[in-house]
């Protein structure tokens, strides 16, 4: 059972998943969703030892947590990290991760990682200047630069603070890559990785969405929508669900069997109390997208991305697509009023297409096996959650850059 | 780099189209890449891509700038040169940025990167269409 929902991370080379099962790692957090959304995506992953110290934790994050992950184990101190008295609780720990927003906590933690030579990976989102984003730092004993005055909460005491779901999906996602990193003997980046960009204004969240494919992708997607209280939303997916998926598709730890894209409606609707609905089949040239203001592409294979940029340049639909691999992605946004051009041919794919195979691409999927590929969850969740945010930031006025995200390298994007 | 700032940076006055372009190519998001310098005069009416082509295709590379080109040709292998995660197209004075270096002397920078898309969680696997179906 475990190794089959593994499957799909433990194919990754080099991968060592005994470092992650036998760990123990310390969150320290706030009562946001950041710390919260760390814990359900480390469970995912196969860590199973996390101790957290936060005033609260959201009781859907954890309970996903806990039923993916039949090892998972959550020790939760209701509280702030106010006094080195604390450190006790985090005793056994291989990292602590800190993403709280009030400076003792932070110079603390600092202090704590220099003397016990721990490492302190920090993660948070920010509003500043008109200015909302991100910052995540790796410290290890050693590195006591400058980067650390960036990474000290301007509040000493916990506080009222930026919060925003899709950043702290991002956010979670690279913290997670730290860790794994650290836990492998991995490098880790040794870069303030940042992101900004400007201050969104309350969105209309009445317009009409499509989410073609309902895999980690659009599971995440889903979920940044529903953070960013998007209404109606449509997921398209012709796949069951599959004990594989498991390691990183957090919503389906219930639903072995059943169709992914009506079970990520459900839970989503039931969660959120949005009104998203579910098509049980394939993208293709016969599919109506007259109905959308946009289109997000979440598919696993560049010939539906293909008819997706197609079809979306045909009808003058916004497309923000986006793909993943075990440790990279991007996001590329068509905006039809730009005159742009589409994801499929920004990237080369009729090319990479035809040279797989010159006559097949535009055959039917029908006409497939399936090789899986390794996949992990943070690379998902990364990528779908600047997905979501390139479009709250089209619909806000600003232009979103393409993002291409490598884990390999220190900067990220 | 907003827009704004973007196109800021882009409108160069004729001056600066008598400096020397800087055309660094890196390997997906790698610090470092295969630096070429154009002087000027040599640059303008050239095309982006065929400046990139010439970078590439560069003899007597020095062993890092061999391993560098090996990186590259592996991401195009599938992937495409883009800029600013834009396509490369046009002259690179539309591309380039002024810079200057800790002396003082001044030069217009494009990063190129070849970045290689990424596809999702399952690969195809075509059915052998061979003579046994």
């Amino acid at each position: 059972m475990r190794q089959s929902r593994l499957d799909r991370q433990i194919r990754i080379e080099g991968w060592n998943q005994q470092a992650l099962d036998n760990a123990k790692i310390g969150v320290v957090g706030d009562e946001d969703l950041l710390a919260s959304l760390y814990v359900m995506s480390a469970s995912a992953l196969g860590i199973n030892h996390i101790v957290s110290l936060a005033p609260s934790l959201d009781p859907l994050l954890v309970e996903t947590a806990k039923k993916l992950n039949p090892r998972f184990t959550l020790t939760h101190m209701e509280g702030f990290y106010t006094h080195p008295a604390i450190d006790e609780l985090f005793k056994g720990c291989r990292l602590i991760v800190d993403l709280s927003h009030y400076g003792l906590a932070n110079k603390l933690l600092l202090e704590k990682g220099f003397r016990e030579n721990i490492p302190i990976i920090r993660g948070f989102c920010y509003e500043k200047n008109g200015d909302q984003g991100f910052k995540v730092f790796s410290y290890l004993r050693g590195r006591e630069w400058q980067e650390l005055e960036q990474i000290i909460s301007s509040s000493h005491l916990p506080n009222g603070h930026f919060d925003d779901g899709v950043l702290d999906t991002i956010i979670a996602g690279i913290v997670l890559e730290e860790t794994k990193n650290l836990l492998m003997g991995q490098d880790v980046s040794d870069d303030l990785i940042s992101y900004a960009r400007k201050q969104l204004n309350t969105p209309n969240n009445q317009h009409n969405i499509l989410v073609v494919g309902s895999g980690a992708l659009g599971i995440f997607v889903g979920l940044g929508l529903a953070y960013s209280k998007f209404q109606n939303i449509t997921f398209m997916d012709p796949d069951v669900i599959e004990i594989t998926n498991l390691n990183r598709q957090v919503l389906f730890y219930n639903a072995i069997g059943e169709s992914k894209a009506i079970t990520l409606s459900k839970k989503l609707n039931t969660l959120f109390g949005i009104e998203s609905n579910a098509k049980v089949a394939y993208f293709d040239r016969n599919s109506d997208i007259e109905f959308y203001d946009v289109v997000f592409d979440c598919v696993d294979n560049f010939e539906t991305r293909i008819v997706l940029s197609e079809t979306c340049k045909d009808l003058g639909k916004v497309l923000i697509s986006g793909g993943t691999s075990p440790n990279a992605g991007q996001v590329v946004t068509y905006n039809p009023n730009d005159n742009g051009t589409t994801p499929a041919e920004l990237l080369g794919m009729y090319d990479i297409v035809e040279k797989r195979h010159p006559e097949t691409y535009q055959r039917e999927r029908a006409a497939c096996t399936y090789q899986p590929d390794p996949s992990v969850i943070m690379t998902n969740q990364i990528a779908a959650g600047f997905m979501v945010d390139s479009y709250r930031m089209l619909i806000d006025g600003q232009k979103p850059e393409n993002v291409f995200y490598d884990s390999t390298s220190a900067v990220r994007f | 780099m907003s827009d704004t700032d973007l196109k800021k940076e882009l409108q160069m006055d004729e001056a600066e189209k008598l400096l020397p372009l800087v055309l660094e190519i890196l390997p997906g998001h790698a610090a470092e890449g295969l630096i070429d310098i154009y002087e000027p005069g040599s640059y303008t009416a050239k095309s982006l891509r065929k400046l990139c082509d010439k970078t590439l295709n560069k003899k007597n590379l020095s062993i890092e700038e061999q391993l560098i080109v090996e990186d590259i040709k592996r991401q195009l292998d599938g992937g495409k040169l883009l800029s600013r995660g834009q396509e490369i197209e046009g002259t690179a004075l539309e591309y380039a940025v002024s810079e200057q270096t800790e002396a003082g002397e001044k030069y217009l920078y494009v990063p190129i990167r070849a970045i290689r898309p990424q596809e999702g969680g399952i690969g195809l696997i075509l059915f052998d269409y061979g003579d046994e179906q």
